[in-house]
């Protein structure tokens, strides 16, 4: 691991792109975009792989939808990892929902009934892309849920914006070199200059990030999912004995 | 994967020498990248290496040994005989000689004025005045018309010289009345002239004013009138705050009434009248807009006799306040009193409003028969005092802070200031010489005989001088109007001879022990005659109680031979080189008069006058009977009670001729024209007892001017021919000692001081042809051998084809061929008039074996051997015409080397070269040499440098001929440097060192890369600016990416340290606006070996470079970085050259 401020990440930059401190071509301002942007490419292929991340996840309970009667948004949250749907607060019953397909939505809606722990509710995610004002992620459950129900929801945030020099940033086995690599081929581009190598080197690091962050655990290797597995109220099974 | 742009490097050189393929027109491919000349340097040198770098530092020069004034006052240096340095003061040259240091003898011979201008506006009385404003400069002049005076106003354009304003009569009294007395004043800018005049008819009834406008030039329309009437005696007017002005009057009836006048509508704003002043025998008056007050200083004998009285006023006239009385020295003699009055002010200089208040005042006594008319202006015998000068530092109360010493015999004090010094608080007054010898006056009662003085001549010389007249400095530091209205005499046929004029101009101290002089005088006089002379004295000021004892201190040499009407005359103070080449080892010096430089004195080049006899006392008690006899005759005396020799009655047949003669300090021998010569034919003089001549007789003085104090070999030789030869040529007698100075010297007339008692004796006469003369040295003039005459005062002078050549307005003058042992001989009949060519002459300079006549808008060539020493054999052909439409504008600007010569025309900087083909060199600093610039020029050849002194910041624009590459220099304060040793001596202007020592003197000098101290501490960065480098002109371009500046910078180990910091500016698309700045410090420099930039704006149509040392705290404390060249990165599509012509391209 390697802890790394901004400052830093910077000043690796420079040395790979061979920009001054006080470059003119490529002010820090424009740096730090470049890193920034290295950063999120990076939390992409971090996320690449299913199964566990070197991302942090972080859980999201709504004891109400945002928006009545089924919407909840998701501002801060990149991607989705998981959604339960709980019986209460205390989260006595827990049953993991699936996203519905477009064509299953109707039928779920036309049931009359209510989302709850016992009812096969489904959700759809979208959003996050287009205007500011059209709001982030968000989520809709299908049907809208029973007063006391608790949507619960695992989620990754958006890769970090750095901002200030002495933020640091953990980096797993090196992988800071991406960033690296990664911003000084926009400063070198920038000027339309060579950067084969740069890209090069790069690219066997996101291949290495790739390979590493699907294997997080060693000693359990991912197994594949069991959709039914999940369900509550036959939590030995749905049916088989 | 893509690949990026094809990266090139391209160095762009940033000199160089064509054999190396440097310069930045030289070893670049233009097919890559357009020439980017030096746009401009500063500071900074382009070496023959071609790299750029930082120009010499200075170290310090020992100044000890030169006085304070001298300091203040030095305006520039010369190399004499590459073996000493001569600093020009207002007060004379100093020398530095190595070994030995500065000389401490101070101050003698002539200083660097130089003749500026001069215009002729005839004038026949005393008064004339001037003001300058809106780019005119304005006259009112009096003139005699008939039975009375008129006054006339002329206007000239004030750069150019150019009439404006023709002479015209100054209007507005009553029918039949003129005007006289007239002042003029004006505010800087506003093309006001207010001229206020007195009536002749009364004398006193009306003063009247005028106001013409510059706006209606050339008509001299009066825009404005005023009178005031009441009687008045005198006037004065000053400037007020802006919009207004002083009107003082001395009415008849011994008030004194000062009006605020405003400028625009003549409407009194203010008035006062104040009693127990008077002022009706003159009065100045002076506003002191630092102390928001109007001073005004007066005499009048009908209420003190003996002391001028003083009164100030608040600005508007509200308030009026009696000052302190000013007593008058009493006169030395008995029934004399004072007449003449005039008051001058000017600021002292200190910034509490002090002032320097100049009082002078006229001696006059009655002359029995003359008590009932007009008192007359009297001087009280051929050694009275006549008039003084007294000056007195005053408090803004009128009250004195301290005294000046006064000068006896000068009148008319001047107000201004001294335009060669920096600092401000150095005033000058000047004063004009008033009388020497004996007068004659009268009280105006007929024409041409009012109140000036006139005097018969009794020696060679006679001053006729004036008061009425202020001298002032302008803004360009030109002295206009300094002095001069003067008039010789009114009856020309009978005494022809001369005048004599004395401009002084004297630097205010507290304390001086010295007052020197003004030199370079120019007169144009009545007729279209003109002739430049250096009045010149040097003397000590005697204390207040003696009366002078002699003239000798005080004797102002003029010039025989030439009457009229002296006219305007100005000066050019600003510094200027006085010797730009030599003779004989000899310096020679064009300033004011043509003069010489030995090492030890400077003289003037051959005595302006020469060796005349006066035989008989001079009769003071018989003034109508002054007995002027030139040539002289000789009383025969037999004073031995020997035997008078009956041969010499019989044969009366001996001819005497005079030369004075001197040897200089490189053995050169200097002569006189020869005296006439004298027949003792009925003449008295000599004595011939037993065989032996006695010579007894009178001669005039060698001029002061013509004879430095320090010659050991000083003589007055007598040539004789006749009885004592057979031989009929002019042969040596008897050469006599002459010293004129000291106590036990020559021995003098106890009467006629001014005349040397000669008394030779010839011994063993042999008329029988065995005469021991008949071996002697002959006269130099036998054989038709021309006389040594004094030339013009010259303008400037050069030394080629065995002769030296000067130059004046009108013509070229030569020397006879120089001949080994003798001083450089003129002859009026060596000279060639330049006919041709438009403006007059302004300079000289040679190109191998041909002179160059620069006049304002042409050139010349001068070829040919010329005469020999009795002016045959070959003449001079006409001058010939180089150019038609290009000249000179400033004599000193000249330099001449190797490349031909260098001057500067109207539009700058120009070569002629060495083929005399012209060509304008000066565009890249068109900028820095701007018309109406004066610049003086410098060769320092160690450098190949020609150095042109911009400003008396020491600001110059610096022309490397060797790489052609100009620069400007400055941040060093050098009023002026010369070559001398290893490199250029700089002459500041007193540069505070950091240990408070005051620099005056600088040496430039190679340093040492490691050399990190010992710089006069002066902050002289160097920068440089390259041209436009035109980036679209490289194939295939699509970037510059990165510019790497090239050269020593960073190997320095000490460029950075807490002083020195570098910034460079990058400029893109030919804008100003559109720039990068980088910049490195000592804290940058740790990582950072080469000053790389990271070019903002890469795909740009061009780029060029601002690079500058930083001086962090003020100074720069290491020899400074050296810079090669710049190394663009470069960003292209395919390969950047073009192999072939695109024609050909397939």
């Amino acid at each position: 691991m390697a802890t790394l401020t901004l400052s830093e990440l910077q000043t690796r930059v420079r040395q790979r792109a061979d920009l001054a401190l006080s470059d003119q071509f490529i002010p820090t301002s424009e740096l730090t975009i470049y890193i920034n942007l290295a950063l999120s490419k990076m939390w992409d292929l971090a996320l690449e792989n299913d199964g566990q991340s070197f991302i942090p996840y972080t859980d999201v309970p709504f004891t109400a939808p945002t928006t009545a009667p089924n919407l909840y948004a998701l501002p801060g949250v990149y991607k989705v990892l998981s959604v339960q749907l709980w019986d209460s607060v205390a989260g006595g019953v827990r049953r993991p929902i699936f996203p519905a397909m477009e064509t299953q939505i109707p039928g779920l809606m036309s049931q009359q009934a209510s989302a709850n722990i016992t009812f096969g509710a489904m959700y759809r995610l979208s959003g996050g892309f287009g205007l500011a004002s059209t709001a982030g992620l968000q989520l809709q459950l299908f049907p809208p849920p029973l007063t006391n129900t608790v949507l619960y929801v695992r989620c990754v945030p958006p890769a970090p914006v750095l901002v200030n020099d002495t933020t640091p940033v953990m980096f797993p086995n090196g992988w800071e070199e991406f960033v690296v690599l990664e911003a000084a081929i926009k400063c070198i581009g920038k000027e339309d200059g060579d950067t084969r190598e740069l890209r090069r080197q790069r690219d066997e690091m996101a291949e290495s990030i790739r390979t590493a962050s699907s294997s997080l655990d060693r000693g359990s290797p991912e197994r594949v999912q069991d959709v039914v597995y999940g369900l509550v109220d036959y939590p030995w099974g749905n049916g088989g004995w | 994967m893509p690949k990026g742009l094809t990266e090139t490097t391209i160095d762009i050189p940033l000199g160089g020498s064509k054999d190396q393929g440097g310069g930045l027109n030289q070893g670049v491919d233009n097919l890559l990248v357009q020439p980017p000349y030096l746009a401009e340097l500063v500071n900074g040198d382009l070496l023959i290496d071609g790299s750029v770098k930082r120009r010499y530092p200075a170290n310090e020069l020992p100044d000890d040994g030169i006085s304070t004034r001298a300091h203040q006052n030095m305006n520039s240096v010369f190399n004499h005989d590459s073996t000493a340095l001569v600093v020009n003061t207002n007060l004379g040259p100093h020398v530095y000689t190595p070994g030995t240091g500065w000389s401490d003898t101070g101050e003698f011979g002539q200083p660097p004025c130089r003749v500026q201008d001069q215009r002729a506006v005839p004038v026949k009385t005393w008064y004339a005045d001037s003001a300058v404003s809106n780019g005119y400069i304005a006259y009112v002049t009096c003139e005699v018309a008939g039975a009375a005076m008129q006054t006339y106003f002329t206007a000239y354009e004030y750069g150019t010289g150019a009439l404006a304003c023709p002479k015209t009569l100054v209007t507005g009294l009553p029918v039949g009345d003129v005007g006289f007395n007239p002042k003029i004043i004006a505010h800087p800018t506003t093309g006001l002239f207010h001229v206020a005049f007195m009536s002749h008819n009364d004398n006193a009834t009306t003063l009247r004013l005028n106001c013409y406008s510059a706006a209606n030039f050339p008509a001299a329309t009066i825009v404005n009138t005023a009178s005031y009437t009441g009687g008045t005696d005198q006037h004065e007017l000053a400037l007020g705050a802006t919009g207004y002005f002083y009107v003082v009057s001395a009415m008849a009836a011994h008030t004194l009434e000062a009006r605020l006048v405003d400028e625009a509508t003549y409407v009194t704003a203010g008035s006062q009248t104040v009693a127990g002043v008077g002022g009706s025998d003159g009065l100045g008056a002076w506003y002191n807009a630092t102390a928001t007050r109007l001073y005004v200083a007066a005499f009048d004998r009908t209420i003190d006799a003996t002391a001028a009285k003083t009164v100030h006023f608040l600005g508007d006239l509200s308030t009026q306040t009696a000052g302190s009385d000013f007593t008058l020295l009493p006169s030395v003699y008995a029934d004399v009193g004072y007449a003449g009055f005039v008051a001058s002010f000017a600021y002292s200089g200190n910034s509490d409003g002090q002032m320097l208040m100049v009082l002078s005042t006229i001696c006059y006594y009655d002359v029995p028969g003359l008590s009932a008319g007009p008192p007359a202006y009297q001087a009280e015998g051929a050694l009275g005092q006549h008039g003084c000068t007294q000056a007195f530092v005053v408090s803004t109360t009128l009250s004195s802070v301290s005294t000046l010493k006064p000068a006896w015999n000068y009148y008319l004090s001047t107000r201004l200031w001294n335009p060669s010094a920096s600092n401000a608080a150095r005033p000058l007054f000047g004063l004009l010489r008033l009388n020497t010898a004996a007068h004659q006056s009268s009280g105006g009662a007929t024409a041409d005989t009012f109140f000036y003085e006139q005097w018969q001549s009794l020696q060679t010389t006679m001053l006729v001088c004036s008061y009425g007249v202020h001298a002032v400095a302008d803004p360009e530091a030109y002295l206009r109007n300094l002095s001069v209205v003067a008039r010789c005499h009114d009856n020309a046929a009978a005494n022809p001879q001369a005048y004599q004029i004395d401009v002084s101009a004297y630097p205010f101290t507290s304390t001086p022990l010295y007052h020197s002089r003004l030199a370079g005088v120019s007169v144009v006089v009545a007729g279209g005659v003109s002739f430049a002379r250096a009045t010149y004295t040097s003397f000590s000021v005697r204390d207040v109680e003696q009366p002078p004892t002699s003239l000798y201190d005080h004797v102002f040499q003029g010039l025989q031979g030439t009457y009229g009407q002296l006219t305007q005359t100005a000066f050019e103070w600003t510094c200027a080189p006085c010797s730009k080449d030599s003779a004989q080892r000899l310096s020679v010096v064009s300033a004011g008069y043509e003069g010489y430089f030995d090492g030890m004195g400077s003289f003037e080049n051959t005595p302006h006058s020469y060796p005349e006899v006066v035989d008989r006392p001079f009769q003071l008690a018989e003034p109508t009977d002054v007995d002027v006899q030139i040539p002289f005759y000789f009383e025969a005396t037999d004073i031995t009670g020997g035997v008078v020799d009956t041969d010499y009655a019989a044969t009366n047949n001996l001819n005497v001729v005079f030369v004075w003669a001197w040897v200089d300090a490189y053995g050169n021998l200097h002569r006189s024209a020869p005296s006439s010569r004298h027949n003792s034919n009925g003449m008295r003089g000599i004595t011939r007892t037993n065989g032996v001549y006695t010579i007894d007789m009178y001669v005039t003085d060698l001029p002061l001017s013509a004879i430095p104090a320090t010659a050991e070999q000083r003589y007055l030789e007598v040539y004789v021919s006749g009885d004592v030869s057979v031989d009929p040529t002019m042969r040596l007698a008897v050469t006599l000692p002459y010293e004129p100075w000291s106590a036990g010297a020559t021995p003098r007339d106890t009467e006629r001081p001014w005349l040397l008692h000669v008394v030779p004796t010839l011994n063993e006469l042999d008329i029988d042809g065995m005469s021991p003369y008949a071996s002697a040295q002959m006269l130099y003039t036998e054989g038709d051998v021309l006389e040594s005459l004094p030339p013009p005062a010259f303008l400037d002078t050069v030394a080629t084809k065995d002769r030296l050549w000067g130059i004046n307005a009108g013509s070229l003058y030569f020397t006879k061929p120089l001949e080994a042992g003798v001083a450089p001989e003129f002859n009026d009949n060596l000279s060639i008039p330049v006919f041709t060519g438009s403006g007059p002459n302004v300079a000289l300079s040679v190109i191998d074996e041909k002179v160059i006549v620069f006049k304002q808008g042409s050139i010349f060539v001068v070829t040919g051997d010329g005469p020999n020493a009795t002016g045959g054999g070959n003449a001079f052909p006409v001058p010939q015409s180089v150019s038609t439409d290009v000249g000179c504008v400033s004599t000193a600007s000249v330099v001449r080397g190797p490349f031909g010569v260098v001057f500067q025309g109207l539009y700058g900087i120009y070569l002629l070269d060495r083929g005399l083909n012209l060509s304008w060199i000066g565009k890249p600093v068109i900028n820095d040499v701007t018309i109406g610039m004066r610049l003086t020029g410098v060769l320092v050849p160690q450098q190949s440098h020609v150095r042109w002194i911009l400003d008396s910041t020491g600001r110059m624009v610096v022309w490397n001929y060797e790489q052609n590459q100009w620069s400007i220099y400055e941040g060093l304060t050098e009023k002026h440097g010369v070559p001398y040793s290893t490199g250029w001596v700089g002459l500041l202007d007193g540069v505070e060192l950091t240990d408070e020592s005051i620099c005056y003197f600088t040496q430039e000098r190679p340093t040492a890369p490691d050399e990190v101290s010992n710089y006069v501490e002066s902050t002289m960065p160097l920068s440089f600016t390259t041209a436009w480098i035109k980036t679209a002109g490289i194939q295939g371009f699509v970037r510059v990416k990165r510019a790497l500046l090239l050269g020593t910078v960073g190997t320095f180990p000490s460029f950075f340290d807490a002083n020195n910091g570098l910034e460079v500016v990058v400029q893109y698309n030919y804008r100003d606006d559109t720039s990068s700045t980088y910049t490195w410090t000592d804290v940058d420099s740790t990582d950072r070996p080469q000053h790389e930039m990271h070019l903002q704006y890469q795909k740009c149509e061009s780029l060029r470079f601002l690079v500058r040392e930083v001086p962090a705290a003020g100074a720069l404390t290491c020899p400074g970085a050296s810079f090669s060249g710049i190394s663009l990165r470069v960003g292209t599509k395919g390969v950047p050259f073009k192999y072939f012509p695109q024609s050909q391209v397939r």
